[in-house]
């Protein structure tokens, strides 16, 4: 029993491992994706110097009023665009902040499941059921705990 | 329109279909309120068909790129979830999925990249709206010239041929009412003018003569105006006293057509007339006869109403070359304070004494001077500006006739129109330095009918303007519409409707940011009250102070513009004003 017990918490830190290198690869994604958001915040701050450039210039009449104070909304709401991917990007830096934590919680937790295994190793069969469990539940925990929330969601 | 800047003197705004557009360019302008219609000025229109096309084109662009980006944007936020980050941190992946929501969504740029999309073609409809209405107007300007000067010409050709013939009824009128001077002169006047000799005139074009051939053609046509004085006599003889006032209501109640109508005498006079070097088209580049002496400008064929008016003035007026005169200028008595004028009412009023039936009004052919008012007006911070008030018309003598000494007469009306140097002009400025005017003082112009054209000329000669600084010109039916007015002097004008003396230009004054144009259609009801109509009624001064009053209190931008630009000549705390009248003459030359 000792020998299955201290199997299924090597296996459960196994486990881990995959699910770490991929933490890493979505983290690294999304700060990617947020450096491209940036780039495109700054085109969008671009086209709105052009758009304050297209004023018709000489073009005056109540008309030209009329379309002036629509262009100065348009400058304003395009500015307004621009701020709103630079949003966009600070929210993918923090998921990918936010992928990293859960990471280091895996890590964490596969630490914690790898000291109760030694435990239930040293404690013999009548623990080894319930630490087991409790390590089980940690990675778990640090896995899956919020999965069915996320697929809620997206 | 071919992309260039277009200026269009009446088309305000784009609201509504092109149809209305159109109505707006063949109309009198926008309406202002209190019956006033404005061209021009600060709330008027100026589009440039270029600017227009190009700032569409940049916002469509835009849209484009906008759009690109919300397509972009969203791709690279969908590729950063399949990597399963939102399992890892699904409270993150929920703040980004809003934050893409606000940035690319119908909020943001995939909204924005709609909103440029339409505004785009608003402004491209806008400017092929303009496009659409200066065509349309172009073709039925064009029409209208074309109908008047088919139905007048054929008269007035057959008229200059044979001088015997009476004109038709009705070409009579038209000729009546097209400035009954110019037009007389130049029909009555051709054959004697033929006399020249078309090789004479080509030689004079082609600098082919000296300055002793040039004097002797001078000489000969100095005998015309004593012919012409005759003929004239005749005429005055045989037209009926009714004839002109059928006349004058005829141009009141058709004041369009009479603008056409002179715009029309140019081409008209220069193929009755075919002096010089002959096949310049009308309004063409062809070649032309120019003789300049004396101040005086004569261009042949005429290609515009001031070339034609410039051709008379020579040889028909006095203060030109063939009859040169000098101007007095005394003062009338010491300069007095007076209130300073609290409006543009207030300032037209003060040309109230030198209209007909005022006191400052001599009245008659005979001998009397033309009044010119220069009042110092001085603000609480001390700094000095003038009030300069020009007088109408104050004679009704020949334009050569020298049985009056008075500048303010037929003949400066013709010469000014000419755009020639006048008495009335050399008026001015003698009084204005005789007043204490001095190079740089800002100075206001006011003038009614002849006054106001010599405000517009004061305003737009160079050299005048080198001696007098002029800041801004209130001008009241008055044809000013050939004059070429800097862009930096702010101008006002009242026209009438029915007045069709400020017709007598053959032109729509320009209507540019400094130039505003109010255009009134008098109420039937103060036309003429319990009197029977008559052509002048129009032209009263006191319906363009009723006009006045108007602008004072129109909300139009264009009028709150002129308002603000003349409030330093007006009356205001700590403000003061002193008057000074001075009496202008003409007297022989030494």
């Amino acid at each position: 029993m000792t020998v299955g017990t201290g199997a299924g918490a090597e296996g459960l830190v196994r486990a881990v491992g995959p699910a770490l290198a991929a933490a890493s690869a979505a983290a690294g994604a999304l700060r990617a994706a947020a450096s491209r958001v940036d780039g495109e915040a700054a085109a969008v701050r671009a086209e709105v110097a052009r758009l304050r450039a297209a004023d018709a210039g000489g073009w005056r009449s109540r008309a030209a009023v009329a379309y002036r104070a629509r262009l100065a909304e348009l400058v304003v709401r395009a500015t307004r665009d621009a701020g709103a991917l630079d949003a966009l990007a600070l929210a993918l830096r923090a998921h990918a902040a936010g992928v990293e934590g859960r990471a280091e919680a895996l890590r964490s937790a596969a630490a914690v499941a790898a000291e109760l295994a030694a435990r239930a190793v040293e404690e013999g069969d009548d623990l080894a059921p319930r630490l087991l469990a409790r390590a089980d539940a940690v990675v778990d925990g640090a896995l899956r705990g919020a999965s069915s929330w996320t697929a809620a969601r997206w | 329109m071919d992309g260039g800047p277009l200026v269009s003197p009446v088309v305000t705004s784009t609201a509504g279909p092109a149809a209305d557009l159109v109505a707006e360019v063949l109309g009198p302008g926008r309406a202002a309120g209190g019956g006033l219609a404005v061209r021009g000025g600060a709330g008027g229109l100026v589009a440039d068909g270029r600017a227009m096309g190009e700032a569409a084109d940049a916002l469509r662009r835009s849209g484009l790129v906008l759009g690109e980006r919300v397509v972009d944007v969203t791709g690279v936020v969908a590729r950063a979830a399949l990597t399963g980050a939102p399992a890892l941190d699904p409270a993150g992946a929920a703040a980004v999925a809003e934050a893409l929501a606000a940035a690319v969504g119908p909020g943001g740029a995939a909204g924005t990249a709609a909103v440029c999309g339409a505004l785009a073609a608003s402004l491209a409809l806008a400017g092929a709206a303009y496009e659409e209405a200066e065509r349309v107007a172009e073709r039925a300007v064009a029409q209208v010239r074309d109908g008047v000067a088919g139905a007048a010409g054929g008269a007035l050709g057959a008229m200059a041929r044979r001088p015997d013939v009476a004109l038709p009824a009705g070409a009579a009128v038209l000729v009546a009412v097209s400035g009954a001077c110019l037009t007389w002169v130049v029909v009555r006047g051709g054959g004697l003018v033929g006399d020249l000799g078309d090789q004479a005139v080509g030689a004079l074009a082609d600098s082919r003569v000296d300055a002793a051939e040039r004097g002797l053609l001078l000489a000969g046509a100095v005998g015309l105006p004593a012919e012409l004085e005759a003929l004239a006599r005749d005429d005055a003889r045989a037209s009926a006293a009714g004839l002109a006032a059928e006349a004058s209501l005829l141009a009141a109640q058709h004041p369009l057509l009479l603008q056409h109508v002179v715009a029309a005498l140019p081409a008209l006079a220069g193929a009755a007339l075919p002096l010089g070097p002959g096949a310049a088209p009308p309004g063409g580049a062809g070649r032309r006869a120019v003789l300049e002496a004396g101040g005086d400008r004569v261009v042949w064929p005429p290609r515009d109403v001031a070339d034609l008016a410039g051709a008379v003035a020579a040889v028909a007026t006095q203060d030109g070359a063939l009859r040169p005169a000098r101007v007095e200028v005394r003062a009338a008595g010491p300069a007095a304070p007076v209130p300073a004028a609290r409006g543009t009412a207030d300032l037209l009023a003060r040309a109230r004494p030198m209209a007909g039936g005022g006191a400052l009004s001599p009245g008659g052919r005979g001998t009397s001077g033309a009044p010119v008012s220069v009042e110092r007006v001085v603000d609480a911070a001390g700094t000095r500006r003038w009030v300069v008030v020009l007088p109408p018309t104050q004679t009704t003598a020949a334009p050569w006739a020298r049985t009056t000494t008075n500048p303010a007469d037929l003949g400066t009306d013709v010469r000014a129109v000419a755009q020639v140097p006048t008495a009335a002009t050399r008026a001015a400025v003698t009084a204005m330095q005789r007043a204490g005017v001095h190079p740089g003082d800002p100075v206001l112009l006011v003038g009614y009918s002849q006054g106001g054209i010599t405000a517009a000329q004061l305003a737009a000669d160079p050299a005048l303007r080198a001696t007098v600084t002029v800041d801004a010109v209130l001008t009241a039916g008055a044809p000013v519409g050939g004059f070429d007015l800097p862009p930096d002097v702010a101008v006002l004008s009242l026209e009438h409707e029915e007045d069709w003396i400020a017709s007598l230009d053959g032109a729509e004054n320009p209507a540019t940011p400094s130039w505003s144009t109010v255009v009134r259609d008098l109420p039937p009801e103060t036309a003429a009250p319990g009197e029977p109509p008559h052509g002048m009624a129009g032209h009263s001064l006191d319906r363009y102070g009723e006009t006045a009053d108007l602008v004072d209190s129109s909300d139009d931008a264009s009028l709150v513009a002129w308002r603000e630009r003349v409030a330093p000549y007006l009356a205001a705390d700590g403000t003061s004003a002193s008057a000074q009248l001075l009496l202008a003459e003409r007297r022989p030359a030494r």
